[in-house]
């Protein structure tokens, strides 16, 4: 058992504590989520438990040792892995499991019999002698798992192992997990992946230091139970409308396109049909199972709502200043084709990441691409945004040719990286000025432009701040406002909302839908099932191949059994994948 | 059965080994910097003069004008070139052509014929400071050789001495064939032990705390004597394969004399090394950001190396704060000592000496490290 | 054409405000040249002084005592150890009390005084010192010199071998070592400035955001490169302006020379610098890879010990380092003032490893990039 008592801790030079004393019990025998957006102190008290952070105040005590003081204790029963998986990238698979072995004095004539188990559960017996850093990032999560797994820990610590990672390769780290640990293990697991917390057994839910819920997912989920609803028979233009307007209204607290649907929580429960009498002129609402994320957004909502001024900027969309205009359906040629990848391959020596990669999107269009880590789907996403060069075939922004005229196809994108990519040292309004002028705004557009992105993204309150102090949300909020100054005619996302609160992501997702009706293509690639929810197509890729394409409500619908009559995304997105794998197998 | 904590050990230097050898930054350090050192070392300084290139004015077109030349150009040390007036002569000074002028007046070898020690003028570049010292002197020599010469050929009275020639015998004790070379690869050994045991050292541990297996393994039940153990005693050894190396390369290479004996040479080459490391492991206890700890690694292990040493630039010339800094860099002892071992032998009273304070520095150094080390993060 | 003017203007003004604004990179700038300043104007030196020397006078005469008092009044000798035995003399030797031994033997008055004869000295060196002791011998050989021409017998004066020491009188170290230090500074500036800085990016994670602009590859190093240029320039001008002001040395040759120069060897450099950064993917990489070249470039360049003394193929081996041609065209300017020919022919291998510099680190950053 873990105890955490009035758990501070306060880092040198911050103002705000990391954790705000912490009051929490975790019981062994079960996964414990710790949960939260990043800067959510989740890493804290993680490292708080192994005894690699001492606390400002407060104390922990594990399985009856204190923290602080009986560290070399419970390190001898602690399985750790960090954040980047703590593995040694000059070290084969063997080599870094046998050094954690002797580590943590593993006996030697146990040593064969554990390793075998391992890399049998982890599938990495084939690949034993391979170094490290040669390993695909699924693998190199299996590993540390394995690492941190190798003398079967009683406390086992995983920091963020879902991160970056593929659903397949999540649902696998998951099996592990909950096969691996003994009956009276203690698994803490972290994440900034709501969904991911569903799965676990406890959770402990932290927003900037601060525990807003301890207890089962389910329990969370309970608290908006009869207000979360389904609504259906709307156009792909009227869905981003309403949803739009739906944010704003008081009764709302969340509201989000999900296929071909609209989801909408309230504030308070309703019955299917004052929903669809009060809010949708009498289309036809559905109650749904309210999911994790869904509690957290209640809570953060009811909280936002009693502070008058939110001095968290993370939580950012509260503010009436910095919700996203509302301009709705500017006229645009809805077949116009505006990226397009034609038979895009790209070959790295002998092995070819992305081979005849085809699509379009077209004004207006979301389009998402997802896959699998290693895949291809980046190679793919990194050709049609410039930042590789085609081995063969080509791709075209609006009909420049990124292969002929790179520059002119650059010049008619935006582009925003998943780690924020801006000038740390400059500030919001230098970082708006150098790429509009690299964009080639002139003097007058550019200021004309800069000056209104200031006021849309709520910017101004940060002038002077080098954007590299500025809050996860904001700094986001820049990126966008960045990518989108030159009016580019297509939007290239990639991972955009890792990490950020559900608020913050909801607000990004409205800015995003926003630009699609004015008629912006935009490209995502993503892990987040829920990022994947926004698009309007979805293409699947697999062994550098595009295997699937389609709306999310089609692939939902080919994944649709007998055992499985309701899939999400991600069921569909794996079955998709498995499936694909087999058919590669019995070519092979 | 062994001890589990010599168990851990042992696995902790067994991947620091496996680490060396795969990573090419490492081996970079390692291997390719010793190799770059002693060449530059080895051939790219030199303080040998010889064949300085100088010029001769002569006005005075006469035999024994041009014998004097000839005695100028006779000699290993210059390369003499030839200007028909003063004028070229000087202008090919300034723009660096020659290093000196030599002006031979047109009244030179009736000064000569009359029994007269003729008189002659030299001009120095004085930009190259020591190289100006010494060419004054070849030329001086130069020209007291050419007056013996003179007077031995005329009749030993024929010509009176202009001045006093003092004849200096110079011997150049433990260097005979006076060759740079002999002491200043010796002098650059000291300059890749501490690159290997410091700034290899700050750069693996900077990588671990990067890629976060610092992190994994301070959560494993890895005490801190085995933490510190378990780097230093790698960088040790590789430096020690590393003296190893240099010796032979010296030796075999290029030509440097090994008068001292090899527990001479390793004994001072551990002691040495335990400071280099200690200061590299102090280094990336005390600094948190890598980035700075690796600047500060490569700035610490090259420069004081460089300039404390005493090997290319004179401690003795420097101002007392900075010769009294000196002592505290293990450099300053070790170059000596090296260059003692090579070119002198073992003179135990002057390598203990020099052994007991790089001694005390490296306990210094260590005992922070481990004072310094914590198993947390922060 | 005008609008790819515009996009390198624009990145070369954001290169010098984010330096600017940036804590490190003012740092980075300033601090650098200052401690190099201080350090070799006042530390490195390979001046010899304040050394110790032991003699061993066996001659009871005049003439040996006399030696011995014009030894001691030399600045170079801080300290004279009179020894009295050969074994006494080894051993000062051996442990490094003294850097040389001079040795006056019996005979020596009595040679002084019977023409046709040659007294001797006897000067044995430490070997181990290699710049000591050349140098340290060469002052011997000159003490002894001038001892012997103060008339002792009837010698016509004024007669003989005439030394003088052109552009340095007084052989300062520190004029000696001037060209030099401007020249290191402006290396270590300019190779600072550029081996981090795409590296930098790259780890900011702003590099992406950099290339899918409609900025070309081309324009990027273009404009990387000439804002360090910029930089490094005004750091030179800096050190210029102190050496001309600070130590009273005149700049002996046209301006325009020095600029021209200074500008076509700071683009030589900063291009080497792009290369290596644009070949690494960390900043710590980078500096280890500036590292791998500075020190080598700086040391083969005749800073420390003149390039004539290097074995010939090595001499030709340095050909193609720009820190050579550029100390040759700074020792021109600042010391000797050498004519504007001599040194403008300096200019052209700079131009061409400028060049080539260039499209390495272009073509490198090009490949890098696909």
């Amino acid at each position: 058992m873990i105890r955490f008592e009035e758990t501070t801790k306060i880092f040198k030079g911050a103002t705000r504590p990391a954790l705000d004393a912490l009051t929490a019990t975790i019981q062994p025998g079960k996964i414990t989520g710790v949960v939260g957006p990043d800067g959510a102190g989740k890493t804290t008290a993680l490292r708080m438990i192994a005894g690699l952070l001492k606390p400002t105040s407060g104390r922990i005590e594990v399985f009856g040792y204190d923290a602080t003081r009986d560290t070399r204790t419970i390190r001898s029963f602690l399985g750790y892995m960090p954040q980047k998986f703590g593995l040694y990238e000059d070290l084969s698979v063997l080599e870094n499991l046998t050094l954690y072995a002797k580590l943590r004095n593993l006996p030697r004539s146990q040593r064969r019999s554990q390793f075998d188990k391992l890399l049998g559960f982890t599938g990495l017996e084939r690949f034993q002698n391979r170094l490290a850093r040669r390993l695909s990032g699924g693998m190199k999560q299996k590993l540390g798992l394995a690492c941190a797994f190798v003398t079967t820990p009683r406390l086992l610590i995983l920091d963020e192992p879902g991160v970056g990672v593929d659903p397949l390769s999540r649902r696998e780290l998951w099996r592990m997990a909950r096969e691996l640990s003994g009956p009276e293990t203690i698994v803490l697991w972290s994440t900034s992946y709501m969904d991911e917390a569903g799965l676990c057994d406890e959770t402990l839910l932290l927003n900037e230091g601060r525990l807003l819920f301890a207890g089962k997912p389910q329990d969370l989920s309970a608290r908006v139970r009869n207000r979360v609803f389904r609504i259906r028979g709307y156009s792909a233009l009227e869905r981003r409308r309403v949803v739009t307007n739906l944010s704003k209204n008081a009764e709302v607290v969340d509201a989000t396109i999900q296929g071909d649907a609209i989801r909408v929580s309230f504030r308070s429960a309703l019955s299917p049909e004052e929903v669809s009498n009060r809010f949708f002129n009498g289309r036809e609402a559905t109650s749904t199972d309210p999911c994790f994320e869904d509690g957290f957004i209640d809570i953060l909502r009811s909280s936002a709502s009693l502070r008058a001024e939110p001095h968290s900027h993370a939580v950012g969309a509260g503010s009436s200043s910095s919700a996203p205009r509302v301009v709705v359906g500017g006229r645009f040629d809805r077949d116009e084709v505006v990226v397009e990848a034609r038979k895009l391959t790209k070959r790295f020596g002998a092995f070819t990441a992305a081979s005849e990669i085809e699509f379009s999107i077209k004004r207006g269009e979301i389009f998402g691409l997802l896959g699998p880590n290693g895949a291809g789907k980046s190679t793919s996403f990194k050709m049609l945004c410039g930042l590789l060069k085609p081995t063969s075939g080509d791709g075209f922004v609006s009909g420049a040719s990124l292969r002929r005229s790179s520059s002119e196809a650059r010049k008619r994108l935006g582009y925003m990286a998943q780690k924020f990519s801006l000038y740390p040292n400059l500030t919001a309004e230098q970082n708006l000025e150098f790429y509009g002028g690299v964009y080639g705004l002139d003097f007058r557009e550019r200021r004309r432009k800069i000056e209104l992105a200031l006021d849309e993204y709520d910017l101004r309150r940060y002038s002077g701040v080098a954007s590299g102090s500025l809050p996860l949300g904001y700094k986001q909020r820049l990126a966008l406002a960045t990518a989108t100054l030159h009016s580019p005619v297509a939007l290239f996302l990639d991972e955009p909302t890792s990490g950020v609160d559900p608020l913050a992501r909801r607000e990004f997702w409205r800015r995003v839908d926003q630009f699609a009706s004015e008629g912006v293509a935009v490209l995502v690639t993503t892990h987040f099932m829920d990022e994947a929810e926004y698009c309007d197509q979805i293409a699947l890729i697999l062994g550098g191949k595009k295997i699937a394409q389609g709306t999310p409500e089609a692939l939902k619908e080919r994944a649709r059994s007998r055992e499985l009559p309701n899939p999400t995304l991600e069921d569909a997105f794996i079955q998709l994948i498995q499936k694909g794998r087999e058919t590669d197998d019995a070519i092979a | 059965m062994l001890s589990p904590k010599f168990e851990r050990l042992l696995a902790l230097i067994q991947k620091e080994w496996l680490q060396v050898f795969r990573d090419p930054s490492a081996l970079l350090v390692a291997f390719v910097l010793p190799i770059i050192m002693l060449f530059i070392f080895g051939f790219g300084l030199s303080f040998d003069a010889k064949h300085v290139k100088i010029g001769i004015a002569l006005e005075d077109r006469g035999s024994s004008a041009r014998a004097f030349w000839n005695t100028f150009d006779a000699t290993e040390y210059f390369d003499a070139a030839f200007y028909g007036n003063r004028s070229d002569a000087e202008q090919a000074l300034a723009d660096g052509d020659v290093r000196a002028v030599i002006i031979v007046p047109n009244d030179f070898s009736e000064t000569l014929e009359r029994g007269e020690a003729p008189s002659a003028q030299a001009l120095i570049d004085g930009t190259e400071a020591n190289l100006s010292v010494i060419v004054e002197a070849y030329a001086l020599g130069a020209y007291a050789k050419f007056l013996t010469r003179e007077r031995m050929e005329r009749g030993s009275s024929a010509i009176a001495p202009a001045a006093g020639i003092i004849n200096v015998e110079t011997q150049m004790r433990y260097n005979e064939s006076r060759m740079t070379r002999n002491s200043l690869v010796p002098g650059s050994i000291v300059l890749i032990l501490a690159m290997i045991g410091t700034l290899l050292t700050t750069l693996v541990v900077a990588r671990e705390w990067e890629r976060g297996t610092m992190e994994a393994t301070l959560a494993t039940a890895v005490g801190k004597f085995e933490m510190i153990l378990g780097k230093l005693i790698p960088y040790f050894l590789l430096g020690l394969g590393a003296a190893t190396l240099c010796a032979v390369v010296a030796k075999y290479a290029f030509h440097v004399p090994f008068r001292g004996s090899l527990t001479a040479y390793y004994l001072t080459a551990s002691v040495f090394l335990l400071a280099a490391t200690g200061q590299g492991l102090l280094i990336s206890t005390v600094c948190r950001d890598q980035t700075i700890a690796s600047s500060i690694a490569l700035l610490s292990s090259f420069l004081p190396n460089f300039i404390f040493s005493g090997v290319l630039f004179e401690i003795d010339a420097m101002p007392l704060v900075l010769r009294a800094l000196s002592y505290l860099f293990p450099a300053r002892y070790y170059a000596s000592s090296l260059q003692t071992i090579f070119m002198v032998g073992d003179a135990w009273t002057f390598l203990v000496k020099n052994m007991a304070a790089i001694g005390a520095l490296a306990s210094i150094l260590l005992v922070a490290t481990v004072v310094k080390t914590r198993s947390r993060l922060e | 054409m005008f609008e790819s003017i515009k996009r390198v203007l624009l990145l070369i003004r954001k290169e010098l405000t984010s330096t600017m604004s940036d804590p490190v990179g003012r740092v980075v700038l300033f601090i650098p040249p200052v401690v190099q300043f201080i350090m070799f104007s006042f530390a490195i030196s390979q001046e010899v002084v304040n050394t110790r020397v032991a003699i061993l006078n066996q001659d009871v005469g005049v003439e040996g005592a006399s030696l011995m008092k014009s030894f001691m009044v030399e600045p170079v000798f801080k300290e004279i150890v009179n020894v009295t035995s050969y074994r006494e003399l080894d051993s000062a030797l051996e442990n490094q009390r003294v850097i040389a031994a001079i040795v006056i033997p019996q005979d020596f008055s009595r040679r002084v005084h019977s023409p046709g004869e040659t007294p001797t000295i006897q000067v044995t060196l430490d070997g181990r010192r290699a710049n000591g002791a050349g140098a340290l011998g060469g002052y011997v050989q000159q003490i002894a010199a001038r001892f012997g021409a103060t008339p002792k017998i009837e010698t016509s004066s004024e007669r003989g071998l005439i030394v003088r020491r052109w552009f340095n009188p007084n052989a300062i170290a520190r004029v000696a070592f001037m060209p030099g230090l401007v020249c290191i500074i402006m290396t270590t500036v300019g190779m600072i400035v550029s081996a981090t800085s795409i590296a930098r990016e790259r780890e900011l994670g702003s590099f992406e955001q950099l290339v899918v602009s409609p900025l070309s590859p081309l324009e990027i190093v273009i404009g990387k490169a000439a804002s360090a240029v910029a930089l490094a320039t005004i750091s030179a001008i800096v050190i210029l302006l102190l050496v001309v002001f600070g130590f009273g040395t005149p700049l002996l040759g046209p301006l325009w020379l020095f600029m021209l120069s200074t500008a076509l060897y700071l683009t030589a450099i900063i291009c080497v610098g792009l290369f290596i950064s644009s070949i690494s993917t960390t900043q710590q990489q980078a500096t280890l890879g500036l590292f791998l070249f500075m020190p080598p470039a700086i040391m083969l360049s005749g800073f420390a010990t003149p390039v004539e003394n290097m074995p010939e193929w090595l001499q030709f081996l340095t050909i193609p380092n720009p820190v050579r041609w550029e100390l040759i065209v700074l020792k021109g300017l600042l010391t000797r003032g050498a004519s504007v020919r001599s040194i403008a022919i300096c200019l052209v291998p700079l131009a061409l490893v400028a060049a080539t510099t260039f499209s390495c680190a272009a073509f490198m950053f090009k490949r890098r990039m696909e």
